[in-house]
């Protein structure tokens, strides 16, 4: 159990490392120290406005710690196979869960350190706090978080549900209480406290688990939804395929449907339309892109910059969009409905210029509020114009028919 | 005749899966092909729906071939695959309406049987849920009820009765039996063996690729009086697979 965890811990960290690469390329990097410099220097200055009569801040502070401790899970790497495969070895896996509480807890230390240090100068400042109540208070953090991560583990296990509600509010408020006192009366009682807790936490566990088995279709779902959140966030920078575009009803988009033309020679708008609203894959792209591109557009005043970004913002989501033609074809009855061939890619060009028409209208307004000048926003509509025109008629023709 | 398949050699690469394949379905018929996995049944329903283009041979539907008209060729039939496959993003009103507009259906009407038969699957009160996510057996009720809205000619079913509830075994046996008398061919591939002896009028027994018999169930028991008493027996004789008893 030990060494399959170690197994999976490495082609995890393997991939983690493989996105990270991806993510953190150079231009990201130097975006990244800017912005981090340019939050550190707002930070500073802010820092320097305030006084010891700012008390609310210790309020502020304690939410802080008390929702930073809500951050980082336990990263079991279970897998849907394993309640088939690992079933027969149930009891062994505590040991396995043990080695990801060790891995989780590593990973969770540097974020609360960082935690604390962010909300160290504040407390400097208005608490007057001194270095080594600074110790003890990132003792008590630690303590907390420890505390935090044993009943998660914990919570690996089937415990009945209200038991489960239970101790997550107790936990969760007495955490709060804690951290109340500390800031409040003094860190090193906090400390006490939290390492108390902890104790605590580790000790039901230990009196639990064996006396219970594990909750696996709960512990499955909760990775799987730990490593989507992972996958999303890469996904935002680059390709990511285990993030296959979910669907949403989304029942407030059905008016929009109503406009459709409804017979034989509309069958694949019909399917394009609802695909487009409903999965976020591509829904998704085009809406952010349209915003990023507005929001730029509006920043560039009305020169030849604006024009450039509106032509490329354009563009980019029309070529984005191609692909989502094929969406359906591995769905068999695409193949065999008695329509004609040249109606799909028709239907589809006809989705795409009420979207690209959409974005470039939007876009329109957008650098009509910069103040352009009638005869400049005329100019950009015209640009626009033959831009769909050229993409949809010719570029997406070539491409896809 | 509905259906004829006359000569057809065909596969998915260069090396032809089937060997020079001839059948037919008559109008009124159901015509039951059945074999072992890898015989060669999916594809020969894929050449049938026109996913493969055969290699020689032909297939005719009513006098028409895919080359011919595939748009009136395609109107004519009607299919059922193994495993449903469904469009995430539609729910259960619009799956049907797709294969209405598909179709070119009149609404109304087809709205109609639309009803009827989600009432005998018990699907009428689920008509805004994502098909997508129903268990196995909801999802095929869901293509059976698809497919049996069209008015097509030829119905190829491909293994429904599996991950299907016996009363819902007994209600597409029932719809088969209805178009039948309406005058439309159905070919069904299936393993369920005794079900097929029961229902079905005549057989395609296919054989790596070959077919190695057709015909009534007493032509083919006729033909090959020592090999049992039940499909499944003679089946499993001709197949060269030896019995345990």
């Amino acid at each position: 159990m030990n060494e399959l965890y170690q197994q999976r811990l490495q082609r995890h960290l393997r991939q983690m490392l493989h996105y990270l690469r991806l993510v953190f390329n150079d231009h990201f990097v130097i975006a990244l120290m800017f912005f981090v410099g340019g939050l550190g220097l707002a930070y500073s200055n802010w820092l320097k406005t305030i006084s010891t009569k700012d008390t609310w801040i210790v309020v502020v502070v304690g939410l802080f710690l008390w929702l930073g401790l809500r951050v980082s899970r336990i990263a079991t790497l279970i897998e849907p196979a394993d309640t088939v495969f690992l079933l027969p070895r149930e009891h062994d896996l505590h040991q396995y869960f043990t080695r990801a509480w060790h891995y989780s807890w590593w990973l969770a230390l540097p974020v609360q350190v960082i935690l604390v240090g962010l909300v160290a100068p504040l407390l400097m400042l208005v608490d007057s706090l001194s270095g080594v109540s600074l110790l003890a208070l990132l003792i008590m953090q630690v303590a907390l978080k420890d505390s935090d991560l044993t009943l998660r583990v914990t919570d690996l296990y089937q415990v009945t549900r209200s038991q489960r509600r239970g101790v997550q509010w107790l936990n969760l408020l007495v955490s709060l209480a804690i951290i109340a006192l500390a800031l409040a009366v003094n860190p090193w009682l906090g400390a006490g406290l939290a390492l108390v807790l902890a104790a605590g936490q580790r000790w039901w566990h230990a009196q639990i688990w064996s006396k219970t088995v594990v909750a696996w279709k709960a512990d499955v779902a909760s990775e799987a939804n730990r490593m989507l959140g992972i996958y999303r966030f890469f996904n935002l920078f680059t390709d990511v395929p285990m993030v296959q575009g979910s669907v949403k009803r989304r029942k407030y988009l059905d008016w929009l449907l109503k406009w459709a033309p409804r017979d034989q020679q509309h069958a694949f708008g019909y399917l394009f339309t609802r695909g487009m609203l409903r999965g976020t894959e591509f829904s998704g792209l085009v809406t952010r892109l349209t915003i990023i591109g507005a929001i730029l557009l509006y920043f560039s005043g009305h020169g030849w910059l604006s024009i450039a970004l509106d032509v490329i913002f354009i563009y980019l989501i029309g070529f984005q969009l191609l692909p989502f033609y094929k969406r359906y074809d591995n769905i068999v009855f695409t193949h065999i409905y008695p329509l004609a061939a040249p109606l799909k890619l028709k239907n589809f060009q006809r989705l795409l210029t009420i979207i690209l028409s959409t974005t470039g209208i939007i876009f329109l307004i957008a650098f009509w509020l910069t103040n352009a000048s009638l005869g400049q926003v005329g100019l950009l509509l015209v640009i626009n114009v033959v831009e769909i025109y050229l993409l949809v008629a010719w570029y997406a023709k070539l491409r896809l028919g | 005749m509905a259906l004829a398949v006359s000569h057809l050699v065909g596969g998915y690469s260069q090396i032809p899966v089937l060997k020079d394949i001839s059948f037919q379905v008559e109008p009124g018929e159901l015509v039951g092909l059945i074999g072992l996995n890898g015989a060669g049944k999916s594809t020969t329903i894929n050449h049938i729906i026109g996913l493969l283009t055969p290699m020689k041979g032909t297939i005719t539907l009513n006098g028409v071939t895919i080359a011919s008209d595939a748009q009136q060729y395609k109107q004519q039939l009607a299919y059922i695959p193994e495993t449903p496959i469904l469009y995430e993003e539609l729910t259960l009103k619009e799956h049907l309406e797709m294969t209405m507009l598909a179709y070119g259906l009149d609404q109304t009407t087809a709205w109609e049987r639309a009803h009827d038969l989600l009432k005998i699957f018990r699907l009428d009160n689920k008509l805004d849920w994502f098909p997508a996510n129903f268990s196995k057996g909801m999802k095929q009720k869901v293509m059976i009820v698809c497919a049996f809205l069209t008015d097509a000619k030829l119905f190829i079913i491909d293994e429904p009765f599996l991950g299907l509830d016996p009363l819902a075994v007994h209600d597409l046996l029932q719809l088969i039996s209805d178009v039948k008398s309406r005058g439309a061919a159905v070919l069904m591939s299936t393993h369920v063996l005794d079900t097929a002896e029961k229902f079905c009028d005549r057989f395609v027994l296919l054989h790596a690729g070959e077919i190695q018999t057709q015909g009534t169930f007493n032509e083919i028991k006729a033909q090959y009086p020592d090999a049992g008493d039940s499909l499944n027996d003679i089946y499993l004789s001709l197949t060269g697979v030896t019995r345990d008893e």
